[in-house]
């Protein structure tokens, strides 16, 4: 099996079939990850949209200085971040999602957490994200956020706070 | 920074299981004999699988979206592209159960649907694989 760099590379040479490939192994990542920001299913699906369209017109441009993933991540976040900032302008309001279930309700989840985690900041939620439900390490977190080891250790400590304030 | 002070910053990863082999000794040792980190402890076990248990699964969005990026990525225009990625989607089917089970998949040929069910179809199903 092709790792995640050689794949992307592939991409790079605007192989299509590497970049469904690279698709399928990220897709469900990026949009757990952006639905842990954004908080709505519709918005988390054009955050997924977004973030492969720029994988694809941009994978010629990885350089392999960071991991396929952390790379991926940081342009979802980005994407996330920039919808997030345009939603609170006013520029755009979130579409009717049409009928469609609400993944978030559709899995049983906790209400209560949900709740809780809404009241923290976009930064403070994607590192409780990227920690506890991608399990990564110190560095690659810090890659993905594109801040010092020492902030994702503060930034991390201030969100669990908060969280655990919350909740009990 | 005390002990305790290094010790709260380390605990996430060492519950996440990714500190080196010195970082989480060093951890280990001082929770054995630190009541106040143990009660930091048991908070960080708690809130990850708070986290854990809100994250959404994403029931039929991913060939939604995929079809999305396809059409923006202007993938539609060239026939061989849906034969691309229809022996792409084919083999992570096949692959993605074990040897003998039975191989259930819908795939989208040429404005076609095409169903793929039952163990009868797996040496079809996997000649493309062996043919690359
Ligand atoms: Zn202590």
């Amino acid at each position: 099996m092709k790792t995640d760099e050689a794949l992307l590379r592939a991409v790079g040479r605007a192989d299509r079939q590497a970049f469904r490939e690279l698709y399928d192994r990220h897709a469900e990542r990026v949009y757990r990850f952006s639905i842990s920001l954004v908080r709505n299913a519709h918005l988390a699906e054009e955050v997924l949209q977004e973030t492969m369209l720029t994988v694809w017109k941009n994978a010629a441009s990885f350089r392999g200085a960071s991991k396929a993933t952390t790379w991926i991540l940081g342009i979802a976040r980005n994407q996330a971040h920039s919808l997030l900032r345009r939603e609170k302008k006013g520029e755009r309001l979130p579409e009717d999602p049409k009928g469609e279930p609400d993944p978030a309700e559709a899995a049983e989840i906790d209400v209560r957490v949900t709740r809780a985690l809404q009241t923290l900041s976009p930064e403070q939620q994607e590192v409780l994200h990227l920690v506890f439900f991608e399990e990564m390490s110190l560095a690659d977190a810090a890659a993905v956020l594109g801040i010092p080891e020492g902030t994702v250790k503060s930034r991390l400590f201030y969100a669990r706070k908060a969280l655990a304030k919350e909740l009990l | 920074m005390t002990d305790c002070e290094r010790t709260i910053e380390l605990l996430p990863w060492y519950v996440t299981g990714k500190l080196g082999v010195a970082d989480a000794g060093a951890v280990a040792a001082h929770v054995q004999s630190c009541g106040a980190c143990r009660l930091e402890l048991a908070e960080i076990v708690w809130v990850r699988q708070a986290v854990g248990a809100t994250s959404a699964s994403m029931p039929g969005v991913r060939q939604r979206v995929w079809r999305r990026v396809m059409t923006r990525a202007g993938f539609r225009d060239t026939a061989n592209v849906d034969i691309g990625s229809f022996l792409v989607g084919f083999r992570l089917g096949v692959n993605a159960r074990r040897p003998g089970s039975p191989v259930r998949a819908s795939l989208r040929v040429m404005g076609h649907n095409v169903r793929i069910v039952g163990t009868q179809r797996r040496e079809e199903c996997e000649t493309p694989k062996d043919a690359q």
